[in-house]
């Protein structure tokens, strides 16, 4: 009778174990799903190392300004070549697009009076409603980032218009790539 | 001798049986492919006969047009299974559905009210006789209609008729959805600058801004039971869901993630939230429970799913894939679990019916109204263009 050694057991029971426990996933490709448990703690592909934002931030969604209507006391137009183009389905700031932050940041400083009304929009490929939600990110990213330069929190706002305000409205690649922006407006007020 | 004859006894019993039970097979499954073909893609032939007295004529439109959208049924002129005779007078309708293969009534019955409503009624009945599919022919659909300078708030009877436009506020409007007794509709509008969520009471006329946080407040859908919506919030940093009381105050969150949650629909029995969610990478569904919890995935082919409607009967939700052009209306089976697509192209923002069979969705600035079953859809006209998000009272 052989002798079966502690190693030769150990490997086979662990051998064992492997094989039982990688079971089978659902075939994605079969359209039988399930359900799982979420686990929040799991880091999500879409996160940006500098730009978490939520309860886990130090930086709370702005309160809106007093008495500033945000469709009539913005200007987009004095800050408008410092609008921040994002990728698809992203609201990471691009490395080439910070030198435009670094200039609103330093307009700001030059004009200590003035307060921002940042607008995040998409391309119109998502939802309507989560391209709203992920204009809001966008536009909360710029903040983030400025107030991150230097720029105090009470002067930077936010608004979303999601998919519902194009700079473009072909429907091609280079008009999409356009309206994935956040616009710098000054609060004229 | 007496084996063999014991044997073929036996076997001549043993071969009847058989016989019996491949007929009964052959006889029971035949029978089967007969139910299978008749909620399948064929249509019952329901001639519709001249309607008798004042405004017959309109009355009669109504139902044919009626019995023709629920795409179950083919209005004939003549030779039908059914026939459907009505004759209006006043503020009373007499319809009768009669088998003509049998020469029998089905059913005769008065109606009272106002002409339109009473057509209607009459058709889901008929619908409702040959097929047991409850009708919606009575039911109103709120929508979105517009382009970028205003997008307004609009209801509409299903066939089109009694267009009103709720709001005019030279906005944005968006998420119209129907309280469960039809009384109020809940949707989001910039009318303020920002996007808030308003409440309208339809008989009063009254609306009443019910979220007016810092951030988006959006999506919102009412409770079974009227006394909530569920929402998004942005108010806390990144978009998650919420809900409200009806007469606003102090929400309570629900999620919290680091990812983006949008567009919640409530289960029938207002005990679970579904929801879509971009946490793991790209927007997929989870439910929640509406008292509190932790977040489930429910997993469904694709990398995007999102905008679910929970069905009434609580077996099923709708919602929309992205696809390479656009979007798709799928249905995922919950007992099942399985989903399939049941749009017959493009299709978005899904919204069921009463019957959990039918739903309507949007296309192209068209609204569509869609049986799930056979895949086919009817487009509701309505001579506005840019119509978008159709939500049907049920």
């Amino acid at each position: 009778m052989k002798k079966i050694t502690l190693l030769t057991l150990s490997f086979t029971l662990s051998l064992s174990l492997i094989l039982l426990t990688t079971g089978c996933a659902p075939d994605a490709k079969s359209h039988t799903g399930g359900a799982e448990s979420l686990d929040s703690g799991l880091p999500s592909e879409n996160i940006d190392a500098t730009s978490i934002l939520g309860a886990e931030s130090g930086i709370a969604q702005a309160a809106r300004p007093d008495g500033i209507n945000p469709e009539t006391d913005v200007d987009y137009s004095i800050l408008s070549t410092e609008t921040v183009y994002f990728n698809y389905d992203s609201f990471s700031i691009r490395s080439s697009e910070r030198a435009k932050l670094e200039k609103i940041a330093k307009w700001l400083t030059d004009n200590s009076g003035k307060r921002l009304m940042v607008s995040g929009h998409t391309d119109t490929r998502g939802t309507l409603e989560y391209n709203r939600g992920l204009g809001e990110r966008r536009a909360l990213a710029i903040r983030e980032y400025l107030v991150g330069l230097g720029i105090a929190q009470d002067r930077i706002f936010t608004i979303s218009y999601g998919e519902e305000r194009p700079a473009d409205t072909g429907d091609n690649e280079n008009a999409h790539s356009l309206n994935r922006r956040a616009m710098p407006g000054v609060i004229t007020k | 001798m007496r084996s063999q004859y014991d044997l073929n006894s036996m076997t001549k019993k043993l071969y009847t049986v058989l016989f019996a039970a491949s007929l009964g097979a052959l006889l029971s499954s035949s029978l089967f492919a007969i139910e299978v073909e008749v909620s399948g893609t064929k249509k019952i032939a329901v001639q519709i006969s001249a309607f008798q007295g004042a405004d017959a004529a309109l009355a009669q439109k109504i139902v044919t047009e009626d019995l023709r959208r629920t795409l179950m049924i083919d209005p004939v002129v003549s030779q039908g299974s059914y026939s459907v005779a009505a004759s209006v007078s006043g503020g009373s309708l007499n319809g009768k559905l009669t088998d003509t293969a049998r020469g029998s009534e089905v059913f005769s019955r008065t109606y009272s009210g106002e002409l339109r409503k009473m057509a209607h009624e009459f058709s889901d009945d008929i619908l409702e006789s040959l097929t047991q599919v409850k009708g919606f022919s009575t039911s109103r659909v709120a929508f979105i209609s517009g382009t970028q300078g205003a997008k307004e708030l609009y209801t509409m009877d299903i066939d089109g008729a009694n267009i009103k436009r709720l709001t005019s506020d030279k906005s944005i409007s968006a998420n119209p959805s129907w309280s469960a007794d039809g009384s109020s509709i809940a949707y989001m509008s910039y009318r303020s600058g920002y996007p808030d969520v308003y409440v309208i009471k339809l008989a009063q006329g009254i609306r009443t801004r019910v979220a007016g946080f810092p951030g988006i407040n959006s999506g919102p859908v009412f409770s079974p039971d009227g006394q909530q919506l569920a929402l998004t919030l942005s108010k806390d940093g990144n978009p998650e869901i919420y809900t409200i009381s009806t007469s606003g105050g102090s929400p309570t969150r629900l999620t919290r993630t680091r990812g983006t949650e949008t567009s919640p629909s409530w289960s029938p029995d207002g005990k679970q939230i579904i929801f879509n969610s971009d946490e793991r990478g790209s927007n997929q569904l989870f439910t929640i429970a509406s008292a509190g919890g932790e977040p489930i995935r429910i997993t469904t082919p694709g990398t995007y799913s999102a905008e679910p409607c929970w069905s009434p009967d609580g077996s099923k939700i709708a919602y929309s894939t992205r696809t390479g052009g656009g979007f798709c209306v799928w249905v995922y089976d919950i007992a099942t679990r399985v989903a399939k697509q049941v749009s017959p192209g493009l299709a978005e923002d899904p919204s069921w019916t009463c019957n959990s069979r039918h739903l309507v969705y949007s296309n192209n600035g068209s609204l569509y109204l869609l049986d799930t079953v056979t895949k086919q859809s009817a487009r509701l006209d309505n001579g506005l263009t840019n119509c978008t998000e159709p939500a049907i009272s049920r």
